[in-house]
């Protein structure tokens, strides 16, 4: 349903001259990524509504998003998967918030090692369908890294004034990692590799 | 009117290019879907 909203926005520009011919297909992708973002963020923002927690869903979706940029991970193959993983691990974020009565520093600081070690050794997972180029897997290794430490920090920072988004952050780190070691596991060997084999699904 | 009309359409163009070359060399962008990136685009990007 994206791809056909994204087509159809596509096409509509294209009849009314507003976008080159030849660029349709950059338009299309552009589209598609603009209105699947929109649907991540009104997922975030209507389960914030529903969990009474709209800053911290907000939170997440940033620590997210852009950890994500740089390290990749795991993507399902339709977009009403994506958003029911997205929601599911949201849900579960949500839950984790309400229902945790003890946030332990050790465990904050536990969370953010791992999660920066796993940036370190895997980051970043390239995908089949958008493969990275050698030079740029370097800089979104150190990206990876730098961002990592840098919300380990701001995580550590905000336990001692407001612990839950301490938690926010750390579940945010976890997400992407855990997202990573899954595509680790599923993919079994070297996934810069296998991803290099390029095929003819128009999706990833 | 249709000055209007032509100037969202070239908004709207504009936020569609900007957001492709925006997510082209990422890893990944946003959500847990990633729809497959043209090879055009990244020959444009350079």
């Amino acid at each position: 349903m994206i791809t056909s909203l994204a087509q159809y926005i596509a096409s509509f520009l294209l009849k009314n001259n507003a976008i080159d011919g030849k660029k349709l297909d950059i338009y299309i992708y552009g589209f598609e990524i603009i209105i699947s973002g929109m649907v991540s963020i009104f997922i975030a923002l209507m389960l914030g509504i529903i969990f009474s927690q709209f800053i911290e869903c907000i939170t997440f979706l940033v620590v997210f998003v852009f950890m994500r940029k740089c390290c990749g991970g795991y993507h399902a193959d339709t977009y009403l998967k994506c958003n029911s993983v997205f929601a599911i691990n949201l849900i579960i974020v949500m839950m984790i918030l309400k229902l945790l009565l003890n946030y332990p520093l050790y465990m904050s600081l536990a969370i953010s090692i791992f999660c920066v070690i796993i940036y370190a050794l895997y980051a970043p997972i390239e995908n089949k369908y958008k493969p990275i180029k050698k030079e740029a897997r370097k800089k979104h290794k150190i990206t990876a890294i730098i961002l990592g430490i840098l919300f380990s920090i701001i995580s550590f920072v905000l336990y001692f004034k407001i612990t839950k988004y301490s938690i926010v952050i750390d579940t945010a780190l976890l997400s992407v990692a855990l997202s990573m070691i899954i595509v680790k596991i599923k993919e079994g060997g070297d996934t810069n590799e296998e991803c290099k084999e390029i095929n003819t699904k128009s999706s990833c | 009117m249709k000055n209007v009309k032509k100037s969202i359409l070239n908004l709207l163009a504009k936020a569609g290019l900007e957001s492709a070359l925006k997510a082209a060399g990422a890893a990944s962008f946003f959500g847990y879907h990633q729809p497959k990136e043209p090879i055009i685009l990244k020959s444009i990007k350079k």
